[in-house]
């Protein structure tokens, strides 16, 4: 993959991807327009500083399309090489590396939503982390999805899994509130019985059915419209129903992910520039001496590379094995003739410690506040401090 | 077990297939209960600290509402395991949110996969992101999207090294106690097992304190399983005694019930027994004397003591005799420095139903009797 170096690519051009393989960035034309016409001939904005304007407007902005568009591109390689990375300890998937490219782009919205702008220099980090999870934990879901028969599948969706799946298949509000009802009784009496496993659960018979309508019956006075007392076979036709969509919205689902549409919105880029940003752009670099920084690179390294030295034998080894020869846990445990488990404790025990050496060094230093919020970004920060180190060392 | 997803960031545990082996042999078909066993026992020892259990995280308390609650490091951490696929929200019982007494500092998703015996905290957010961001559902549950949940537990392990004090709290307005003869017409209400889901079935704040008050918990359990709670008297005549009534020799030192006045003369055929109530101030002891009258009937003695000599009676503790239709018949309270309240002595044909009721404050614990 070629790396993008010029500033009005970096916030204007896509990925494109031909035989699972990079072949070339893509300009949106919107987005390009806008960055132009932001920039002018003026050479005075850098990349981290537009990066956290956009990201504002994101948040901000009535018409945040545009600001997200910028920022989708901007986290391209970021989502690249966080796939890129994960690839290999992934064991025998079957999804095509532009698949999961797409898939964890499409996060972007939610990621710029939890990350806190203010604390500048975190954001790619953090995206990467969260690129990594969110294929995780889609593969994870995947997995399960397949061993499970439909009446097993139910007993392990979330209420939002259902009620998405409806609204796909264009159910109304009135029908999704009742099937959520339906299926949330369901939940609670076809629990198993003879053992704990749930994958191969089978249909319920008569009975189950009667007792799931009985128990309709009881709570349906909680719907906000009205809903007539129902039969048994009249709850067995909906859960069947919810158990058909939700398969048919789980598998395959790449294409029903709402990926961010770069340049979607209608009006006038300029309009919009100038009416609502204008503050935000003297505010911003009116701040910009008082943000919260986690970009001491050059400091954060040296801080580091000792941790890691006074690091027991074990530990280092650990870290090498997995950041620098890519190894995954189970590899590990088999060449140092372990358990898993041990593996896994060890290596989290390690990045806790450094993670302490991290954030003590950032309060003592760059006085921050040590709060769950600030230290998650910390934690992305020593994540791609790791990746990064073990790499070089190569 | 393989581990498909290893990630360094997040704790990946096996759940061991003799645990859920016994777990599901005891517990069978309460899935709640179940789950919850499983999360805690799994989790938990990984802890390096100690911690301390709730006296919530009980099978009283899981029948109804899924979640447990333990502390750790002075804060209170809610462990909510699920079985769903989806981590993209969790999904917290309101109990666990808007019940002062059981609110937490910090809740840890918990994804369970019984058929691959794994269990993963896949994150951790706070009171105060739940109260701010969750979205109320009608069944009495928040949901909270992933994006307020971090992934990385070490987070907050170096957290609570670094800033015990993380500000994670919003404050709730106290609820309102529930006077003790609703609370008696409530259990006998929800008792009834065909309701399913009692927590919805009455306002919030009056099943927030049923669920809370660990004695009226303890009753609808029990009315809900088919348990009698009522003590047979008459078994007692034929020397058949519960667990939880003790003879006053195992409870009391022996020159204690002497000066108690419970006489225990050469001519005194009483039959008397002992059980320990927990009450707020601590243990307290309710105690039980039965004599036959020559007519038949039965004689019924009932004290209630200070858990030693040296303790007293919260001031202002009332011990009361109530008949089967709920009226009370007789009343005593304490004074300061009571150790020791009794009720007048009474002559009952067998076969009547009665009940004693123990109340300090808010605090009530009830106990029925049959002669």
């Amino acid at each position: 993959m070629r790396v993008r170096q010029n500033i009005t690519d970096i916030f204007s051009t896509f990925l494109l991807f031909s035989d699972d393989r990079t072949s070339g960035w893509a300009t949106d034309a919107r987005l390009h327009r806008s960055i132009k016409a932001f920039l002018g001939n003026s050479d005075k904005y850098k990349e981290d500083f537009l990066a956290v304007y956009w990201h504002k407007q994101s948040q901000t902005s009535k018409n945040p399309q545009l600001a997200l568009g910028h920022m989708s591109a901007y986290l391209q390689e970021a989502c690249y090489w966080a796939i890129y990375k994960l690839m290999p300890r992934l064991q025998d998937s079957q999804e095509k590396m532009s698949d999961f490219f797409q898939i964890a782009i499409a996060g972007v919205p939610k990621i710029l939503h939890t990350c806190n702008p203010d604390v500048s220099g975190s954001l790619k980090a953090y995206a990467s982390t969260t690129f990594a999870n969110i294929i995780r934990n889609y593969l994870r879901q995947n997995r399960e999805v397949n061993f499970c028969t439909d009446w097993g599948l139910l007993l392990k969706i979330s209420r939002k899994i259902l009620i998405e799946s409806l609204q796909n298949s264009g159910y109304d509000t009135p029908t999704i509130e009742r099937y959520v009802l339906a299926w949330s009784c369901y939940t609670h009496i076809y629990l198993p019985q003879k053992s704990p496993q749930l994958r191969q659960r089978k249909a319920p018979d008569g009975e189950i059915w009667q007792q799931i309508a009985v128990y309709y019956n009881q709570m349906r006075r909680q719907l906000s419209s009205n809903s007539v007392e129902c039969t048994k076979e009249t709850i067995e036709h909906w859960i069947s129903e919810c158990g058909t969509q939700v398969r048919k919205y789980l598998y395959p689902s790449i294409k029903s992910l709402n990926s961010p549409k770069p340049g979607y919105e209608e009006g006038e880029i300029q309009d919009d520039l100038v009416d609502t940003s204008s503050s935000l752009l003297t505010e911003l670099i009116e701040q910009e001496e008082q943000t919260t920084r986690l970009d001491q690179k050059h400091q954060i390294n040296t801080l580091l590379q000792e941790a890691v030295t006074k690091l027991d034998d074990n530990a280092q080894q650990l870290l090498q094995l997995y950041y620098q020869q890519n190894l995954t846990q189970q590899q590990i445990a088999k060449q140092l003739a372990v358990q898993q488990y041990t593996v896994s404790r060890k290596l989290s025990k390690t990045r806790e410690s450094l993670l302490l050496t991290l954030t003590r060094w950032s309060q003592e230093t760059l006085h921050i506040t040590v709060t769950s919020d600030v230290v998650k970004y910390i934690s992305a920060t020593l994540e791609e401090w790791l990746q990064t180190y073990y790499t070089q060392k190569l | 077990m393989t581990i498909l997803f290893d990630n360094p960031n997040q704790i990946e545990l096996e759940i061991s297939p003799d645990l859920v082996e016994q777990l599901w042999s005891e517990l069978g078909a309460s899935w709640n209960i179940f789950l919850n066993q499983v999360c805690l026992q799994t989790f938990l020892p990984t802890l390096e600290e100690d911690v301390t259990l709730d006296e919530i995280s009980v099978p009283s308390f899981w029948t109804h509402v899924n979640g447990a609650a333990f502390t750790w490091r002075n804060k209170r951490i809610i462990l909510i395991p699920e079985i769903s696929i989806d981590t993209t929200e969790c999904t917290i019982p309101q109990e666990w949110v808007d019940i002062p007494k059981l609110a937490g500092d910090y809740y840890l998703a918990v994804q369970i996969n019984p058929d691959e015996l794994s269990l993963r905290v896949w994150g951790y957010t706070t009171h105060k992101d739940i109260k701010l961001s969750a979205t109320y559902n009608f069944d009495r549950t928040y949901s909270l999207d992933a994006q307020y949940f971090i992934p990385d537990l070490n987070v907050l392990w170096v957290v609570s090294q670094l800033n015990a004090n993380e500000p994670t709290r919003v404050t709730l307005p106290a609820l309102s106690p529930v006077p003790a003869t609703q609370a008696e017409n409530l259990l006998s209400r929800l008792g009834n097992s065909n309701i399913i889901q009692p927590r919805l079935e009455i306002p919030f704040s009056l099943w927030a304190g049923l669920i809370t008050n660990n004695n009226w918990r303890q009753r609808l359990y029990q009315l809900r399983q088919g348990i009698s709670t009522t003590t047979n008297l008459g078994l007692w005549l034929q020397n058949t005694f519960a667990d939880a009534w003790q003879s006053l020799d195992t409870i009391l030192s022996p020159n204690l019930g002497a000066s108690f006045g419970l006489r225990t003369t050469e001519n005194d055929t009483s039959i008397k027994r002992v059980k320990c109530l927990n009450l707020p101030d601590g243990e307290a002891f309710l105690v039980l004397g039965l004599d036959t009258e020559p007519d038949g009937r039965i004689g019924v003695r009932i004290q209630l003591r200070s858990g030693s000599q040296d303790e007293f009676l919260a001031s202002g503790t009332c011990l009361k005799l109530i008949s089967a239709s709920g009226d009370v018949i007789q009343s005593v309270q304490s004074r300061n420095l009571d150790n020791i309240i009794q009720l007048k002595r009474f002559k009952s044909p067998v076969g009547v139903e009665f009940s004693v009721r123990v109340e300090v404050g808010e605090f009530v614990v009830m106990e029925d009797f049959v002669l």
